[in-house]
């Protein structure tokens, strides 16, 4: 079962040997054994402007550790999307540096973005699914740009579409789908790789507030599985319903607005883990 | 990267884009049927006057009362200049004959006495590879005691070389402008292609595609157009040669000039062009356009 060589594969390991040669390796999600680990996301005084006289983020610091689900909140244009953005680098920072997996990724060139992107499953508000593409072939494009042969795709799409409650649903045309089933192809085609972290930019906006749970609950469920999440929101129930960590953006400052209990998750997640490696 | 992965996402495209796919493909045939008729005129307008010119003789008429000796000795001399093919003698009963076989020529002169007309020597001339013009030979011939006049059709044969040449070199620039017309379409093809494609190209960026890995399929879809369009462009023209044969025959038929077709060699070289620039407009196009 793939999932059992997830676990053989935890930590940050890289994919394969071709990762070594590449501009940007490629880290699998899972949970390392040492339970306080290195960061894998460090933010160090970025700032970016869109305008010159009103900076979107001011000297933002933060570290995110692996396995953590950190909520991104702030009203709407506080510059959740562009702290995002900057993560998987649709837009440059202005001043300061990112490091993701201890790798400065704003001094990343346009050959090695790709290489950085392979390592980030990204989920957004508008879906962003090529509705004319069926289910099955939105979720694999995921596994066919890491080059994986016909037969893994098949089985890893699968069971990304099963872990999304789409099973069954492969053959269909994304676009006579509903919205929240739309969604869920989109977090399949995020996870399916098992990127070592993964961006939801409000994904719960476009839905009603039943489908928003779900689909958040769904993010906790794949959370669990040693994905490190960062959930932007704006939506309060959501927060309130977890004691995840949270970061609010407002006037361009990030502030902790509720810390982590790192120890906490970690030793959720792995229970979930050894659950499913038990199985 | 996978090739499946690549004609997988050619696949996709063809039922979203038909109608622009289809326009493109039939439009790219028509400009490529306009582009094939032309060369195959040029080529048999080529044959056709290298066999009009190879068949222009030389001819010799000579004095009364010269002996066979003497005629015998002047075709001998003839014989041996290189470049001349055939030489033939003509006595005037002979002349006589061949000027009434002509029915045109019959109106009111059927009384007229062999010793009317000269003998003459028929020189057949090679079209290449002789070392005079047909001038100098006229010239030189003209020296000879028995000969009374020397009739070329030089000045004819430089008019026929003439309009070839301006018809080949308007062909060319007219062929050369239609390529460059076809690179400009499939280019503007591809921006529409791009266009239209825009979500998608942006969606496989933030999965971490590469730029390869984005542009194989429009490379792919370039180059196919310019392979599927030849392919049925040469098929058709073929069908329209072969239509035109009996035409061609029963207009052509007393100069000995059939009507040819490209040779398979041609054939290759032509679709092979084509499919190369409709490869190369995409790729410039992709670089271009591609800014996802």
């Amino acid at each position: 079962m793939a999932m059992a060589s997830d676990l053989a594969n935890s930590g940050w390991e890289q994919a394969s040997e071709e990762g070594t040669r590449r501009p940007f390796a490629y880290f699998r999600a899972g949970l390392t054994q040492n339970p306080y680990p290195k960061p894998i996301l460090v933010f160090e005084n970025v700032t970016k402007f869109h305008r010159p006289d009103h900076p979107t983020l001011r000297n933002v610091c933060l570290e995110v550790q692996k396995g953590e689900f950190v909520f991104i909140t702030g009203p709407s244009g506080a510059g959740k999307s562009t702290f995002l953005q900057l993560i998987y680098q649709a837009q440059k920072v202005d001043d300061g540096r990112i490091l993701f997996c201890g790798k400065n990724i704003t001094r990343l060139n346009r050959d090695s973005l790709p290489y950085l992107r392979r390592n980030i499953g990204i989920v957004f508000q508008d879906f962003k699914v090529i509705p004319h593409w069926t289910v099955f072939e939105n979720v694999a494009i995921a596994l066919e740009i890491l080059g994986l042969p016909t037969r893994i795709i098949r089985s890893r799409v699968g069971e990304a579409l099963e872990r999304v409650g789409l099973k069954g649903k492969g053959a269909q045309e994304t676009r006579s789908l509903s919205g929240g089933e739309q969604q869920r192809v989109a977090i399949a085609r995020a996870i399916v790789g098992e990127p070592v972290l993964i961006l939801a930019d409000e994904p719960t906006g476009n839905l009603d507030p039943q489908l928003a749970l779900d689909i958040f609950t769904l993010f906790e469920e794949i959370h669990q599985t040693g994905a490190t999440v960062l959930f932007a929101t704006h939506d309060h129930s959501l927060i309130e319903r977890r004691s995840y960590r949270v970061i609010s953006i407002e006037n361009g400052y990030a502030k902790e607005v509720r810390s982590h209990s790192m120890r906490e998750s970690l030793h959720r997640s792995r229970k979930v883990l050894h659950a499913i490696a038990d199985r | 990267m996978q090739m499946h992965s690549i004609l997988r996402r050619v696949f996709r495209r063809l039922g979203a884009e038909a109608r622009l796919q289809g326009v493109a493909l039939l439009t790219l045939t028509g400009a490529l049927i306009a582009m094939l008729i032309v060369v195959v005129f040029v080529l048999n307008m080529q044959l056709t006057t290298k066999s009009i010119l190879r068949r222009a003789n030389v001819a010799v008429f000579l004095k009364d009362g010269v002996s066979q000796e003497e005629i015998t000795q002047l075709q001998t001399s003839i014989e041996s200049v290189s470049g001349v093919r055939h030489v033939k003698y003509l006595s005037s009963a002979q002349v006589r004959e061949a000027f009434f076989s002509n029915e045109a020529s019959k109106d009111g002169l059927e009384g007229l006495p062999p010793e009317a007309f000269s003998p003459l020597i028929e020189i057949e001339i090679e079209e290449d590879g002789r070392s005079f013009t047909v001038q100098q030979l006229a010239e030189k011939l003209k020296r000879f005691e028995i000969v009374e006049a020397v009739e070329s059709h030089e000045s004819w044969q430089s008019e026929v070389r003439a309009i070839a040449s301006i018809i080949n070199r308007l062909a060319i620039a007219a062929l050369g402008l239609a390529l460059v017309g076809i690179a400009f379409f499939i280019s503007n093809v591809m921006k529409l292609t791009l266009s239209s494609r825009k979500d998608e190209i942006e969606i496989l960026r933030l999965c971490g595609a590469s730029d390869g890995f984005i542009q194989a399929p429009f490379l792919i879809e370039g180059a196919s157009y310019g392979f599927l369009a030849s392919w049925i462009s040469v098929t058709i023209t073929w069908f329209l040669k072969n239509l035109a044969d009996r035409e061609f025959d029963r207009v052509f038929d007393f100069i000995g000039v059939r009507l040819v077709f490209l040779d398979p060699w041609m054939i290759a070289a032509f679709i092979v062009i084509v499919t190369a620039i409709c490869t190369v407009a995409s790729a410039f196009s992709l670089r271009r356009y591609l800014h996802v």
